[in-house]
């Protein structure tokens, strides 16, 4: 039994085979130009015949142009990647450079402290070098007053490293100021440029005595001012101002700064000096605090001395701002600075009075030479001008040309 | 039938292209993978002998007219290569699975997918064969330099071409025909 096609399936069916057998017919012919190109170049290499190259000529004709496009493409794509990629690349090293350029930075900023950390070392190593009878002890500033009226710091050291109230606090060969409210392991100190700080001095060329206050809470400079010098004398500019050793337990002879202005002489009501302090007050990180105890010898021949200062303040004091350095404002009144009356008054002050601390505080010079405070080699420095000022100069209003009065070093 | 002959010749001409300009921008380790059997692995596997063989030839005259290197090399080891490699992973016939089943065989074949990069690995791996045996009968001593550089060829061309299998396979229509089927 035969089964029926419908017409149009045995159409679809005679086209299928149709189709089928057409594209054998090209795959077969297409096969054989290929066999017949291969074989005119395999003919071509082994005859040589240049005839034979003519085909394959044909093709590279029209390959050519085509593959040149082509390579121009890939080119431009592979470009446009080797580009991306340097980018990357670049920015990754760049990143890796800034990485490292910051890790150098902060070698260099770590270099740097540990050389001032050095350096400050080394400078209060020649301090405590030079001054090991005054019992030096190194103590790092842990905390300061940032106001604008006191001029106060905390160290990390107290009364259990020996520390007492009024020691001598020194940095860099220069005084910073004294110990007070010592606790068992920090003390406060007060910087000679407050206002509530009172020191014995003495100008180092004449030897005159009188009182260095700071002017911190009067004017807001880091300056100081020394009263009660004697009428008959004229400090000049450079004079080197020093501890006295008188009142508290000072050694003598610690530079407290040198003498910026006089102002004495021009008025009788302006007695006393301005005083620009050897220490730097805005770079303290490092002081020594000199435990200095004077002996029972010493303070027996200072009580009987009469050398010491009596700090009688002068009949004329009438502490009136003088003219600021680097302004041409003239302070002139007086309610602007402080009266001499409470600063004067040895009660209101933890200066020394005349009397009541006279025994509690005796000289540090009572015979003996060693006690005198001994500025270390790196620090002793010329005044600014570069040579010494003659210790009794005439009182003049203003300072007297440098080259008239100076004795060369 | 003619979108298929067209089909054809385009990838033909586009693997030649490939290999020529693109193959030396994908190199590995220094080492390029052959573009042109990767493409006739595919067809081989999706289209059969008879197409395999043209586009082996033509790929390999071109390559042998445009790029020769040896002489004779790329226009009898493109079709040779790519023939072996056909043989082995191309589709069986219902006859030979026929056959193959009577005598206790299984009568199943591989995954396309499975052998199209296999198949490009048989192929390439005698195309590197051939080049080693080339230059070892040329009196260059064969270090493991020249044995890495074929390892690495094989691998990546066979990697490689199970990648890039899948839009030339749509291309050629033949997830549409399995569709159809």
């Amino acid at each position: 039994m035969k089964l029926k096609v419908p017409k149009t399936e045995r159409r679809k069916s005679v086209d299928s085979k149709g189709k089928r057998i057409l594209r054998n017919v090209l795959i077969v012919a297409a096969v054989v130009v290929l066999l017949a190109l291969a074989g005119t170049h395999l003919f071509k290499l082994i005859i040589g015949n240049e005839q034979l190259a003519v085909p394959e000529e044909a093709v590279t004709s029209i390959l050519t142009p085509l593959q040149s496009g082509f390579a121009s493409v890939v080119d431009g794509i592979s470009n446009y990647f080797y580009t991306l990629k340097l980018r990357s690349r670049l920015e990754l090293e760049y990143n890796n450079l800034r990485q490292e350029n910051e890790q150098l930075v902060y070698q260099a900023m770590l270099v740097q402290e540990l050389q001032h950390k050095l350096s400050a070392y080394e400078t209060l190593f020649d301090e405590i070098a030079e001054n090991e009878l005054m019992n030096p002890l190194v103590a790092t500033v842990i905390g300061r007053t940032s106001g604008n009226y006191f001029s106060v710091f905390t160290i990390n050291k107290g009364s259990n490293d020996g520390i007492e109230d009024f020691m001598a606090v020194t940095m860099g060969g220069a005084l910073v100021g004294y110990t007070y409210n010592v606790m068992p392991t920090s003390s406060s100190v007060r910087s000679i440029i407050d206002s509530e700080a009172s020191i014995a001095g003495l100008i180092s060329s004449s030897r005159d005595q009188g009182t260095v206050r700071g002017t911190f809470g009067v004017d807001g400079q880091a300056m100081c001012r020394m009263y009660y010098l004697p009428e008959d004398h004229l400090p000049r500019p450079g004079d080197l101002v020093v501890t006295s050793g008188v009142g508290m337990s000072f050694p003598k002879g610690i530079p407290i700064g040198t003498v910026r202005e006089s102002t004495r002489g021009m008025e009788s009501n302006k007695q006393y000096i301005v005083v620009e302090p050897s220490a730097d007050f805005e770079h303290v990180e490092y002081v020594i605090v000199l435990r200095y105890q004077p002996t029972a010898e010493a303070v027996e021949e200072r009580s009987s001395s009469n050398d010491s200062i009596a700090y009688t303040p002068l009949d004329t004091v009438v502490p009136i701002p003088t003219i600021q350095i680097g302004s041409d404002f003239y302070q002139l009144s007086p309610t602007a600075t402080p009266s001499p009356e409470p600063s004067i008054d040895p009660d209101a002050t933890p200066s020394p009075s005349p009397d009541a601390s006279a025994e509690a505080a005796p000289t540090p010079d009572g015979g003996n030479q060693n006690y005198e405070y001994q500025v270390p080699s790196s620090m002793q420095t010329d005044n600014s001008y570069g040579f010494t000022l003659a210790p009794t100069a005439t009182p003049s209003p203003t300072p007297p040309p440098l080259d008239l009065s100076v004795e060369e070093d | 039938m003619f979108g298929k002959v067209i089909k054809i010749a385009v990838l033909s001409l586009l693997t030649y292209l490939l290999q020529a300009t693109t193959a030396e921008y994908l190199a590995l380790w220094n080492v390029a993978p052959n573009l042109a059997l990767m493409m006739i692995a595919i067809v081989s596997v999706a289209l059969g002998r008879k197409y395999t063989f043209v586009v082996a030839l033509l790929v390999g005259y071109l390559l042998e007219i445009m790029i020769p290197m040896l002489e004779y090399l790329n226009l009898i080891l493109y079709p040779v290569a790519a023939m072996l490699g056909a043989m082995v992973f191309s589709d069986k016939s219902e006859r030979k699975l026929g056959a193959e089943f009577t005598i206790g065989k299984h009568g199943t074949q591989l995954n396309p997918h499975l052998r199209t990069p296999l198949c490009a690995g048989l192929s390439c791996l005698i195309f590197e064969g051939v080049h080693l045996l080339y230059t070892y009968l040329a009196g260059v001593a064969l270090t493991a330099g020249h044995w890495e550089r074929t390892i690495v060829s094989v691998v990546y061309t066979t990697l490689l071409t199970g990648l890039i299998q899948f839009p030339v396979r749509w291309w050629l229509g033949v997830y549409k025909l399995k569709k159809a089927r």
